[in-house]
């Protein structure tokens, strides 16, 4: 199980604190600086929805919290430990640590992706125990029993033997979200998690991530669901080129945005 | 005018020595496998060091496949057998500078085609495991490498087939392979046309016997 | 540890005339070979997809032969064998030219086969629709395209052609490698030369990638029609099946 620090109501989960990050972006040596000095704070229980048009860093800014593009400048503090981005290369000692946290980062927070990157050799119940087994140390009958509990809570029982490619695009987020779920996490990150499914099927993955934040899991998703954000939001980050532009509980900032930019913006996507 | 006349078949020699070719038929074929699997060996080494984070590493390893993979066969094995072989004081047999020759032009393929198959990997796949907390090397082991040697086997099957029509040049260092069975008749007997003949469907049905065997494999592992 | 050998390596530019020479051979042997198996190639590949079933089939065996047999097998045959049968002295050049040639336009024609296979069937679907007879059709909108996209891996056989090309030299003709045989064989340094041919033709190869790489650069900008690059699902099947390594 994992050895979270349990957080009250209304304490953070999770801040970051001038994230920065630039993209080299090969060839032509061209450099892309994408998060210009980001802040964010999200409390136990909170859903933040992160809006903004692309390029404007939102999925970046999800991966700098999970450290799987770690951030040229700033630091992220969940659960109470710090990091940043800097890895200490000089003492072994200090390498371990840093690894130790990462870890730790990881196995307590989820992600959802919008090409849901499930792992096409596996089946839907292996790729859900794979993590637990691994990252976890759970056994594998343990492995197993979470692996089918979490696809059903997402609806997918019937689907467990199949392989990704025999399930369809809403099939392949529910057992992308059961896969998440499967680690217990503090966090879950969704990044737009329904951009890439037929349209009939972005009801139902917006349904399982409403039922997810009913239940009470602090979560931060980027989406350009709007509809979403105003009903299941608490609070709205609006992101452009890097940095954040407005922010404000859901349904104030989408019904009546303050700021020049983010009126453009809201009045382009709801059209 | 030139008429078949100007020849007569014989294949009474050739016949009569059908089992001294299907030996040395058998001396190429296993030759071809111990350089394959010494190829495939030093490859994945090596692709692994073309995507390592160390520059001195990446530059030996692309150092290394760009050279190998510029000299002819030919060159490279006489290269080994007459120049290298006095210069380190160390007597290869031919089938031993036949193999060093073949294992090495073989591995700078293999090292490309690994090295591909690790790029062309999905880049959400590494994504998705990191994020679910997988370290680098169960990253590697549950998520990756499964999926690169799906993909490998159709191109690693091309080199392999590759390798057999290089393990032919063998008889020109006097390995006593297929082709110097037939060159031997040939000296003896004159029949060049039915020898070589003989040596060429031998390597054909070889070749599509190989074929059709990494078809099937392919099919098997299910690739999309 | 002493070794037992010693160097030479002054023969190498004293001999720089017959190893130039040598090269030089290697070069027409290689461009002539080229050349042909460029248009034989595209004959067969058009016979692969003829609508005639024995000319098919025929096409069909002539690459299935070609590209299970070596080179050298394929030489020694052609050069002994066929030689000897129809009574004719090929000479050992035209002997290597027709070698090369015929086996590497079973490579070029699954080349052509591939790069036309691969124009979007709607092209087809709107020529026809516009009125154009079907050989029309073909001629002047799938052709044309199929070329296009054929040139990088046509002009990358030439890369195997020059490395090919070098086992003429066990049938005596002076390429480079023949050249390297003879000096070896007169001045008995064969560390020395064999290094030096070695490189040689490892820097021919890469001056023969590096023109195709650029080629295919300067090609490929006008054919991919504003999409964004084949995805990675795309770069893997391409991969597996051609073992085109990924940018």
């Amino acid at each position: 199980m994992s050895e979270g620090a349990e957080v009250g109501l209304g304490e953070d989960v999770v801040v970051a604190d001038g994230l920065q990050k630039t993209f080299n972006r090969g060839v032509a040596g061209r450099e892309v600086h994408v998060l210009r000095g980001v802040d964010l704070r999200v409390r136990k229980g909170d859903v933040l929805v992160v809006i903004g048009p692309s390029g404007s860093g939102k999925s970046t800014l999800l991966r700098c919290l999970n450290f799987i593009a770690p951030p040229d400048e700033g630091s992220v503090t969940f659960l109470g430990r710090r990091l940043t981005g800097e890895v200490p290369r000089r003492r072994p000692a200090e390498r371990l640590r840093y690894e130790r946290e990462l870890r730790y980062f990881r196995t307590h927070i989820g992600m959802v992706f919008q090409h849901f990157n499930l792992f096409p050799h596996m089946t839907a119940a292996e790729n859900v125990a794979l993590a637990p087994t691994r990252a976890l140390g759970l056994s594998k009958n343990e492995a197993r029993e979470r692996s089918h509990e979490e696809l059903a809570r997402v609806g997918m029982s019937d689907k467990v033997s199949a392989y990704p490619s025999q399930l369809s695009g809403g099939q392949k987020q529910r057992v992308a979200i059961a896969r998440a779920l499967a680690m217990r996490p503090q966090l879950m990150l969704f990044d737009e998690a329904t951009s890439a499914l037929d349209p009939e099927l972005i009801g139902g993955i917006l349904e399982e991530m409403k039922r997810l934040a009913e239940s009470g899991m602090t979560m931060i998703v980027v989406t350009h669901e709007m509809g979403f954000a105003r009903e299941v939001g608490d609070r709205v980050v609006f992101m452009d080129e890097g940095r954040v532009v407005e922010e404000g509980g859901a349904r104030e900032l989408i019904e009546n945005p303050q700021n020049e930019r983010t009126q453009a913006f809201l009045r382009a996507i709801l059209n | 005018m030139t008429s078949l006349l100007a020849y007569d078949f014989v294949w009474g020699p050739v016949l009569d020595r059908w089992d001294l070719f299907l030996l040395g038929a058998w001396l190429d074929v296993w030759v071809t496998a111990i350089s394959f699997l010494l190829a495939c060996a030093i490859g994945i080494g090596v692709a692994l060091l073309r995507i390592s984070g160390a520059r001195v590493l990446r530059g030996f390893a692309f150092g290394y496949v760009q050279f190998l993979r510029g000299v002819p066969l030919l060159v490279f094995l006489y290269w080994v057998y007459f120049g290298i072989a006095l210069v380190i004081g160390i007597n290869f047999s031919p089938i031993q500078a036949g193999i060093v020759a073949l294992t090495l032009t073989g591995s700078a393929y293999t090292a490309e085609i690994f090295r591909g198959g690790l790029q062309a990997l999905d880049a959400g796949q590494a994504e998705a495991s990191r994020s679910l907390g997988l370290g680098r090397i169960d990253t590697y082991r549950h998520v990756l490498l499964p999926q690169m040697f799906r993909i490998v086997v159709p191109p690693l099957g091309n080199t392999l087939i590759g390798l057999l029509k290089g393990a032919t040049l063998l008889s020109i260092i006097a390995v006593h392979d297929m082709v110097q069975v037939a060159n031997d008749l040939n000296i003896n007997f004159f029949t060049p046309f039915e020898a070589f003949t003989a040596v060429a469907l031998i390597l054909i049905v070889l070749v599509a016997a190989l074929s059709a065997g990494l078809s099937f494999l392919e099919r098997v592992l299910r690739l999309p | 540890m002493t070794l037992a050998y010693v160097f030479r390596w002054e023969l190498v530019p004293e001999s720089a005339g017959l190893l130039l020479h040598g090269l030089g051979v290697t070069l027409q042997l290689s461009a002539l070979s080229f050349v042909l198996s460029l248009g034989l190639g595209l004959v067969v590949a058009l016979c692969r997809i003829a609508p005639f079933r024995p000319l098919r089939a025929l096409a069909y065996a002539y690459t299935q032969i070609f590209r299970a047999l070596s080179l050298y097998v394929y030489v020694l045959f052609l050069y002994f064998g066929i030689a000897a049968v129809f009574g004719i002295d090929l000479g050992r050049f035209a002997a290597g030219v027709v070698a090369l040639t015929l086996l590497n336009s079973a490579y070029m024609a699954e080349v052509y086969r591939a790069a036309l296979g691969s124009v979007d069937h709607g092209q087809r679907e709107a020529a026809l629709a516009l009125g154009l007879t079907h050989t029309r059709s073909f001629t002047s909108v799938i052709l044309p395209q199929g070329i296009r996209v054929a040139v990088p891996g046509l002009v990358n056989q030439l890369v195997d052609i020059v490395k090919d090309s070098s086992i003429v030299a066990v049938i005596g003709v002076f390429d480079l490698m023949g050249a390297t045989i003879q000096l070896v064989n007169t001045e008995r340094a064969p560390f020395e030369f064999y290094t030096v041919t070695a490189l040689t033709y490892v820097v021919l190869i890469l001056l023969v990638s590096a023109a195709a790489a650029l080629l295919e650069r300067r090609l490929g900008r006008h054919l991919t029609g504003g999409s964004a690059g084949p995805g990675p699902l795309e770069r893997m099947r391409r991969f597996r099946l051609r073992g085109e390594v990924p940018a």
